[in-house]
């Protein structure tokens, strides 16, 4: 699924900080600045080793009553998580993935042999509160392999583009052949790293990119404000049609599987806004 | 090729080497591209470059390699012959491991299939690293097959490039790097890994080396072994007593021994085919290269170590108590590989972090760097020169002016002036990694997300261990309190560690070191005469009563005072602490917090103080008095001291100049009266702005800037 020699080039240099740093911002602005506050209690039996406010950075006082009594703990210092680990969940975890390992593998498939590490010490060394489900399920890697194929048409290249008045403020290509992610670059590949790709401009890039590395490509580019009013607005569909409609989102050659998903998600984040909103 | 190393500057046939170098990889760039890319480099004022020599690169089968035979971007003979005719000299590195963000970091890929090579976890599992785009499980440097499988592999690639021939004079190479980032791949908690065969043999050897007797051992461990071949290590830390800490210390103390043996043996190597006339270091993949790794032990059989560091600017004082660190351990403090763009999974990295940062680790004393990378290639981002020749202008342009300005000040020729030494305790940083929670998790981790800006015991346990306080913990707190305490009164001062030799403790007329109840005999007697010889030791909260295997001892304790009362969780100077001592006078007068003793030519100040969780200069404020005073008391005059405390000043001497730098490592404009004695002129080398000389003079700074000023004292 990721090819073991993937090709990752020509990322640029501000495409690349600003691409990495877009999932934070975007967190950011949907939380308006609060955080998530998680209290991880490390512990010993009835002997609590140290806990952590990780996200405020430092440690906490606590009366530790056990694993059967995170409720009270969390009522007591008022955080609305916590998460208590027997002083040697990680390192159980890594053992049980470790046994399993094998290099060959994909590395979908070498992660999912961590989660089944954290599923197997789940409520044996790793507990929670909220407590979350009895087991954690973990999807097989032919399952998801197999969605993989379903859903990426074979040798696609994928052009996501954020804009900000039509220039490119940052970007990334990946490539999809025969099973595997096989290239992640941007659009700096075509020296188009802070271009202007309004009117034709993308049409262009698209060629360009099909041509270097042979494959459909397939063009998502969105304005920089309309995807934050996507993601934290109350009716994203709503946004997208408009977005659609002002050109503020551009869609070139996306496979019709992957705009009835999308405007599924959307639409059904949408009604649960509406059954909030109604309560 | 002759070389020496002397004032922390390497000579080549008696010239000094400017040691500003940039990597370029060949094998991932078209040769024809070599040579103009080679002029752009020089362009921008580097006369050496760095490349790594992939062995899964160039081997083709087991045993048979290619060096150009087969791919025209694999010939590495040419590729030095290229650089040797445009007159560029090469810093060499052939692994075995080299990252280089290549899958499997370099080591060919059946390696792996053979489980005896692998290290082997507390359990028997064999490691693995969790780098993309696949994990693979580490092998073990001690394994005899897999010792001989890199020498084939060195064997062939020194017979390709023909050598010692391919050492500078008569080729390019200047130096030669000794595997790469040795650091157990920073899984360095010691009860994670390596428990394999050829590890445990190693440690019993080392313990025979240290012990000398199976009696000593079982009077040091309380324990009945019978041979050598009988001891295991500890498995988890499980000390319930202080009797029982020597053999957990021991094996943490051991995974020191086993990453430099690790090293040595590859060095060991690499001399046997192109001998002793070529300098060879190695390169820690942290910026504060606390235990397990051991700089002083690295330099025992390698000319230099070095340190790697991809700080944002957000992350200064990691970054400047590294270099601190590194500038005043190492024979030639480097920055072996410094960021020069990134990697495309780390953290992002801009221009404006590099810039920033490059000129913060030369204001405080790195004296050689290598921009990794200077040539873009796959899996990298952000270079000035792109694979294809192009250039990033901005990037082009500011390695251009970073350069020009280092060679135009002298920067080379000189050196910080710095009379304060914090000592790190190497035995308390132990007992802290042994101590750390969650293992694979280690203290080198949290380098990664701020190693001073956050409490420096967040994952340490509170434990105890039999003695009569959670020494680990405390000592890392402390550590972290003296480094912002001294930063709050600006102080010009050094880090370093216990492995420090006398003679290095003696260039400074102050040394500050956390002393709690149980300290190694041999330290403290080192210290002793360090005070002796006329040194101010600045030390506490204790007076060490036991030495390394928790025997009486009193080498320190003899000249130090009990406390005449001990308060805990209370405030002191407007701060919350832990716990404070007073001690009271010679005469009897009522306690205080500090007290001096004098011994020999020189002098203990004694301070009581266990602190809580300091990050940062405003936690340390409310102490600056009582660290002036401490200061004052061991006849350090402050000098160059900015009004606001959050503004860096390091101050450089060389050839009858001075360079006085000014940081402003904050997110704001800060505008500061910096005071210094005496009558001395200034001017902005950049802008040729003069100052004042009357004894104190305002300077504006920009958010996360740099000045450098010129002054004649």
């Amino acid at each position: 699924m990721i090819h073991k020699d993937i090709t990752i080039i020509d990322l640029g240099s501000d495409n690349w900080t600003r691409l990495m740093r877009l999932p934070k911002e975007l967190a950011a602005e949907s939380l308006g600045g609060r955080s998530l506050r998680v209290l991880v209690v490390i512990y010993r039996g009835l002997k609590c080793l140290k806990a952590v406010d990780f996200a405020a950075g430092r440690t906490v006082e606590i009366e530790w009553l056990g694993t059967s009594r995170l409720e009270q703990l969390a009522q007591q210092t008022g955080y609305p998580v916590v998460i208590a680990l027997e002083e040697t969940a990680l390192a159980r975890v890594c053992e049980h993935a470790q046994r399993d390992l094998d290099f060959r593998d994909d590395m979908v498939k070498q992660w999912l042999g961590f989660l089944k590490g954290v599923s197997r010490e789940w409520r044996r060394t790793i507990f929670s509160y909220p407590p979350g489900p009895a087991i954690i399920p973990v999807i097989p890697y032919g399952a998801i392999e197999a969605a993989a194929h379903a859903l990426i048409p074979n040798n696609s290249l994928l052009l996501f583009a954020v804009t900000e008045r039509g220039k490119v403020w940052t970007s990334a290509v990946v490539g999809w052949r025969d099973g595997d992610f096989w290239l992640l670059t941007s659009l700096d590949t075509l020296g188009m790293e802070e271009a202007d790709i309004s009117d034709g401009a993308l049409d262009a890039a698209v060629e360009m990119l099909s041509a270097r590395f042979s494959g459909k490509v397939r063009a998502l580019v969105i304005e920089r404000s309309e995807m934050a009013r996507v993601l934290n607005g109350r009716f994203p569909i709503v946004d997208i049609l408009l977005g659609l409609n002002s050109t503020d989102i551009r869609l070139s050659r996306m496979p019709k599987r992957w705009k009835v998903i999308a405007l599924a998600t959307a639409g059904a984040a949408s009604i649960r806004s509406l059954l909030k909103f109604s309560k | 090729m002759e070389y020496s190393i002397a004032d922390q500057r390497l000579y080549i046939e008696g010239e000094p080497l400017s040691f500003f170098s940039g990597s370029f990889q060949y094998w991932r760039v078209r040769p024809e591209l070599w040579a103009p890319i080679l002029e752009r480099v020089k362009g921008m004022g580097f006369s050496m470059i760095e490349t790594y020599m992939p062995w899964s690169v160039h081997e083709i089968e087991p045993g048979e390699f290619d060096f150009g035979r087969r791919e025209s971007h694999n010939d590495l003979a040419r590729f030095l012959d290229t650089c040797h005719s445009a007159g560029v000299k090469v810093l060499a590195r052939p692994g075995p491991h080299i990252n280089a963000e290549m899958t499997y970091f370099g080591y060919p890929e059946r390696l792996f299939a053979d489980e005896a090579l692998l290290a082997r976890c507390a359990d028997g599992s064999a490691p693995s690293l969790p780098a993309p785009p696949r994990m693979f499980p580490l092998p073990c440097y001690h394994h005899p097959r897999f010792l001989a499988e890199v020498r084939r592999y060195f064997e062939a690639l020194a017979s390709a490039i023909g050598g010692r021939d391919a050492l500078y004079p008569g080729g390019p190479i200047v130096a030669i790097q000794a595997d790469n980032e040795c650091s157990k791949f920073m899984r360095a908690n010691p009860f994670d890994w390596d428990y394999s065969e050829y590890a445990v043999k190693l440690y019993r050897k080392w313990l025979e080396a240290r012990y000398k007797s199976l009696d000593e051992i079982n009077k040091a461990y309380r324990s009945r072994h019978t041979s050598w071949s009988l001891i295991d290590p500890p498995r988890r830390m499980s000390a319930a007593v202080p009797a029982d800490l020597p053999r957990v210390l021991d094996w943490t103390e051991f995974g020191e021994h086993y990453i430099n043996e690790s090293v040595r043996g590859i060095a060991a190597m690499l001399r046997d085919l192109f001998g002793d006339g070529v300098p060879m270091f190695h390169n820690y993949p942290v910026t504060l290269p606390v235990p397990p790794l051991d700089m002083t032990g690295a330099e025992s059989f390698l000319d230099f170590q070095g340190v790697d560091s991809y700080p944002q600017r957000t992350a200064y004082h990691t970054l400047r108590a590294g270099v601190k660190y590194t500038s005043a351990m190492s024979r030639l403090p480097t920055m072996v590989e410094f960021s020069s763009g990134s990697v495309y999974y780390a953290l992002p990295l801009t221009l404006d972090d590099q810039s920033f940062t490059t000129w913060a680790a030369l204001m405080h004393g790195i004296k050689g760097m290598n921009f990794y990378m200077i040539v873009e290639r796959e899996r990298w981002y952000g270079a000035p020169v792109k694979s294809d020749g192009s250039l990033r202008e901005r990037h082009y342009g500011f390695f251009k002016d970073l350069l020009s300005k280092v060679r135009e000040w002298g920067l080379e020729d000189m050196a910080p002036d710095r009379q304060v030494l914090l000592l790190a305790n190497r035995e308390y940083e132990r007992l802290a990694n042994a101590s750390t929670l969650m293992s694979p998790n280690s203290r080198l981790v949290q380098q990664f997300t701020g190693a001073l800006e956050q409490p420096a015991d967040l994952l340490v346990s509170d434990e105890e261990h039999g003695l009569t306080e959670p020494v680990g913990a405390r000592y890392v707190r402390l550590f972290a309190f003296w480094y912002w305490a001294l930063t709050a009164v600006g102080a010009h001062f050094a880090l370093g560690d216990t492995g420090a030799s006398a003679a290095l403790l003696s260039g400074y007329k102050m040394v500050v070191v956390p002393t709690f109840e149980f300290m190694d005999s041999a330290l403290q007697k080192k210290l002793l005469e360090y005070v002796e010889g006329g040194g101010t030791l600045v030390l506490g909260p204790r007076g060490p009563s036991m030495d390394e295997r928790m025997e009486p001892c009193s080498v320190l304790a003899r000249h130090m005072r009990a406390s005449a009362e001990t308060r805990t969780a209370e405030q002191i100077f407007g701060a919350d602490v832990d716990e404070f001592s007073l001690f009271n006078g010679e005469e009897g007068e009522a306690g205080s917090l500090t007290y001096r003793t004098r011994v020999g030519g020189g002098s203990i100040i004694h301070v009581g103080l266990v602190p809580g969780a300091v990050c940062s200069v405003a936690d340390a404020e409310p102490f600056a008095p009582m660290v002036d005073t401490i200061l004052r008391a061991g006849g350090l005059e402050p000098a160059f001291v900015p009004s606001d405390a959050r503004i860096d000043v390091a101050l450089w001497r060389g050839g009858g100049e001075s360079l006085l730098f000014v940081a402003n490592p904050t997110d704001c404009a800060v505008t500061t009266v910096i005071s210094h004695t005496g009558g001395a002129r200034f001017a902005d080398l950049r802008t040729r702005e003069s100052y004042g000389g009357d004894g104190s003079f305002e300077i504006e700074l920009e958010p996360y800037t740099i000045r450098a000023l010129g002054t004649r004292l």
